[in-house]
């Protein structure tokens, strides 16, 4: 039975129900579970809740985080989420305020209309729409970095409510404001903070006017990994450069690059790139990703130097090369075991306090 | 009838007061450990720690501890936790806000002089590094590698890593988020001497909250390929024009304005900025060519108060115009830097009439640049931090809650407030507070 929702239960407390609308009360209902999610609108409404179910001792789950939903012998019953926060909205200096339940393609479209973009696009193909704000707690890293600045360095500001229900904002919608310390920046990748985030301010790019996708496809593994770190040596500045190779000896194995700039830049790139002419010139990063999901295969995180040596005949290899991240994409899933993730003291110290 | 104690300490005769043996027990305890200044050791020497490179509050600490390792530093901290004495950290001594300024009956904790680069890879271009290693000492160390510190100040042979990466200080031209790229964590000791490693960015613009930096972890960057600086005189209005075109060159990498020029800085591949070149000199006719960094040092006429201010580019010019007013009306000089790119503003204030009193005048100058901040949608602190001389005008920039959630996380590292008293958070009462709305 798929996971139903029905907008309208009332809650066990008489002041949640005040508090929130119908359309902020939600009843879940699975073969074997039932619970509620709260989705406030507004994080007034957020923190108040917060609050309340303090004052209630009532225990709860925060959505948004990247998380899966824990095993229904481990689930509570009451979920709270930042999902109504959907706003997208554009400043003069280039910096867009995004609500946190927002997902990768509405701000991409929103930024597209606009003449801007942040490098999302990975997100947006995912089959499972995670908000805006579960992609930074997941720390997630795109292939793609536009002009040099990393997803997590255009992070110039969140607003969160902390579980104490105290609204808190770091950094602002201007860049250069530095008043304590860069929590936007810490708080990335940080699955297990007692907060909800409810918007973002993110730093976007203005689109170029032109843009290259190129691919290279090689018979032999060495072949593709020698022209890989022949285009890193000779061009600085690309937003997206990986290699994907497999452990099949009759598949093929690909360079893919992306970059841009005016018309005059990129003809000048194209006289001074290595095998040009041998490029192909469609982006096929995305038909290599869907063809890797429909063969239902686990992805690993792998240093490049392991990556080799670690790839089986059944297995392929996904080396980003701007962040150093490579993944082995093999049909194995037990074959690695999940290490438990140590929370160091100052995270503790920050929980409490968050905690209230 | 009760005793009454004096406040003051009188010189000498203090060492014999009551308050003064914690200190004393401090540098017996420590004497092995590194150098002490006190009211008994070269007192006369004290008062060269009394403010760092700004003027307007200074205080002469009790004591200066300059610990001969880091590895001291944790032990000495614990010992200040159990006496309650509390520490300002000095760093380079650069700072311009009252950073490294001794609070009351404080003392002053050196590490300036800590200036080993612990470990370098010349492959990868990261290194590990004491609090007291500069930026130029980093460059030199790792120019011929092709690696290069990326912070570009003028006080770059002075000013100390740790104070760099506590106060968010960068060159004028150069963006905040350079700092998240180069710092890749640091390792603090808390109020309470214990070790954490935390990353970066959490340590950035933190000011001591969480203790102070004991070693830093960093990555150099790559020597740009190629630079150029280039001077463009026109007037604000024809320059802004321009704008969004300028802000789609992808080689920009700053635009400062000094009030009548305007400089614009490209960096990267020849190819990207031989193009950008030519799409500047289809923009602005007027252009000329400087080959290196602008030299943005602002005439200095003591004493002095500088500024760094975030604000919208489309509020900058207006604000200037405004800040003119607030400098005729206060009777001060005034010079500004402005970088368009990332939307800060220097501005380095003096006295026009030398017979009114500085901190006075200070104190009436920075009241009305807050207000006007306000209404152009600005915020006091950028490149230099909080420190004690803006604690009392942060509260229009902070929501009260955010100050409590800051005081509470500094307390669960500094329950005894070693590292922050008297700095940073604004003192109720002794603050500004609104008056009326506008």
């Amino acid at each position: 039975m798929k996971r139903l929702e029905k907008p309208g239960i009332s809650t066990p407390w008489t002041n949640v129900n005040q508090l929130l609308a119908a359309d902020e009360r939600f009843e879940v209902v699975e073969e074997d579970w039932q619970g509620i999610i709260l989705a406030p609108k507004s994080a007034p409404k957020l923190a108040a809740l917060f609050y309340l179910l303090k004052e209630h001792q009532q225990p709860f789950h925060l959505m948004g985080r990247g998380h899966e939903w824990p095993d229904i012998a481990q689930r509570l019953s009451l979920f709270i989420s930042a999902r109504a926060f959907q706003h997208c909205e554009m400043n003069q200096n280039g910096v867009v305020t995004i609500g946190a339940g927002c997902d990768a393609k509405v701000i991409h479209n929103y930024l597209w209309n606009k003449g801007y973009e942040i490098s999302l696009e990975e997100e947006m193909e995912a089959e499972s729409k995670r908000s805006i704000a579960s992609l930074w707690m997941r720390g997630c890293q795109p292939g793609v970095i536009l002009r040099d600045k990393p997803l997590q360095e255009r992070l110039i500001g969140v607003e969160l409510v902390t579980c104490a229900g105290s609204l808190v904002r770091f950094g602002r919608s201007l860049k250069s404001t530095l008043m304590g310390p860069m929590f936007q920046q810490a708080l990335w990748g940080m699955q297990n903070i007692n907060a909800l985030i409810t918007q973002l301010f993110v730093e976007a790019t203005p689109r170029p006017t032109h843009r290259l996708h190129l691919s290279w496809t090689f018979k032999s593994q060495p072949d593709a990994w020698k022209h890989f770190d022949v285009l890193k040596q000779t061009v600085h500045s690309w937003e997206r450069l990986d290699c994907v190779v497999s452990g099949r000896s009759h598949e093929q194995h690909f360079v893919l690059a992306q970059i841009s700039g005016s018309e005059e830049e990129m003809r000048a790139f194209e006289s001074i790139c290595p095998q040009i002419a041998k490029a192909g010139r469609a982006d096929q990063t995305s038909g290599l990703r869907t063809y890797l999901r429909n063969q239902g295969h686990h992805y690993r995180i792998f240093s490049r130097e392991k990556l080799c040596d670690a790839l089986q005949i059944s297995d392929y290899a996904w080396y980003h090369g701007l962040t150093n991240q490579g993944w082995l994409i093999t049909p194995c899933s037990d074959l690695f075991k999940k290490e438990p993730l140590t929370i160091p003291e100052w995270q503790h110290r920050l929980n409490v306090c968050l905690n209230g | 009838m009760e005793k009454r104690q004096s406040v003051y300490l009188l010189g000498s005769a203090s060492l014999q007061h009551s308050d003064f043996l914690p200190y004393q027990q401090l540098i017996q305890a420590f004497s092995e450990q590194g150098k002490f200044l006190s009211l008994e050791h070269q007192p006369e020497y004290l008062s060269c720690y009394s403010h760092d490179s700004q003027c307007l509050h200074t205080r002469q600490p009790l004591m200066v501890f300059r610990p001969y390792t880091t590895q001291t530093i944790s032990s000495f901290v614990k010992a200040c936790h159990a006496a309650n004495i509390p520490i300002a950290v000095r760093c380079g001594g650069t700072g311009l806000v009252g950073g490294s300024v001794a609070p009351q009956k404080g003392m002053i904790l050196l590490t300036g002089h800590l200036r080993k680069i612990l470990t370098y890879c010349p492959r990868t271009g990261s290194a590990l590094v004491e609090p007291g290693v500069t930026p130029k000492q980093l460059s030199q160390m790792a120019h011929l590698d092709g690696w290069e510190c990326p912070l570009e100040m003028m006080i770059n042979g002075s000013a100390g890593l740790a104070g760099c990466l506590s106060t968010g200080a960068r060159g004028y031209h150069q963006s905040a988020s350079l700092l998240s790229r180069f710092f890749q964590s640091a390792t603090v000791v808390d109020g309470q001497g214990e070790e954490h490693i935390l990353p970066a960015a959490l340590a950035c613009g933190a000011e001591g909250m969480f203790g102070t930096i004991t070693q830093l972890q960093v990555q150099l960057s790559r020597v740009p390929s190629h630079q150029k600086w280039i001077k463009i005189s026109i007037q604000w209005e024809t320059f802004i024009q321009s704008w969004e075109d300028l802000q789609a060159i992808s080689v920009l990498k700053a635009v400062m304005w000094d009030g009548s020029q305007f400089y614009v800085n490209l960096q990267g591949e020849e190819w990207r900025i031989q193009a950008a070149c030519q799409k500047l000199e289809n923009l602005f006719p007027m252009l000329g060519q400087q080959s290196h960094l602008p030299d943005w040092g602002m005439p200095v006429h003591y004493p002095c108060l500088t500024l760094s201010l975030a604000l919208p580019v489309w509020r900058m010019h207006a604000f200037v115009s405004a800040l003119q007013e607030v400098g005729k009306e206060c009777h001060l000089h005034h010079a500004i830097y402005a970088n368009l790119l990332e939307g800060t503003l220097q501005v380095q204030v003096s006295l026009a009439d030398p017979s009114f009193h500085f901190s006075h005048q200070m104190e009436s100058f920075l009241v009305l640049i807050s207000n006007l901040l306000e209404v152009h949608e600005g915020v006091l602190v950028s490149h230099h931090g909080t420190g004690v001389v803006l604690s009392a005008y942060v509260p229009p920039f902070y929501r009260e809650e955010e100050l409590a959630f800051l005081r509470q996380l500094h307390r669960a590292f500094d329950p005894r407030d070693l590292f922050m008293r008297q700095s940073f958070f604004p003192v109720s009462g002794k603050s500004l507070e609104r008056t009326h709305d506008p």
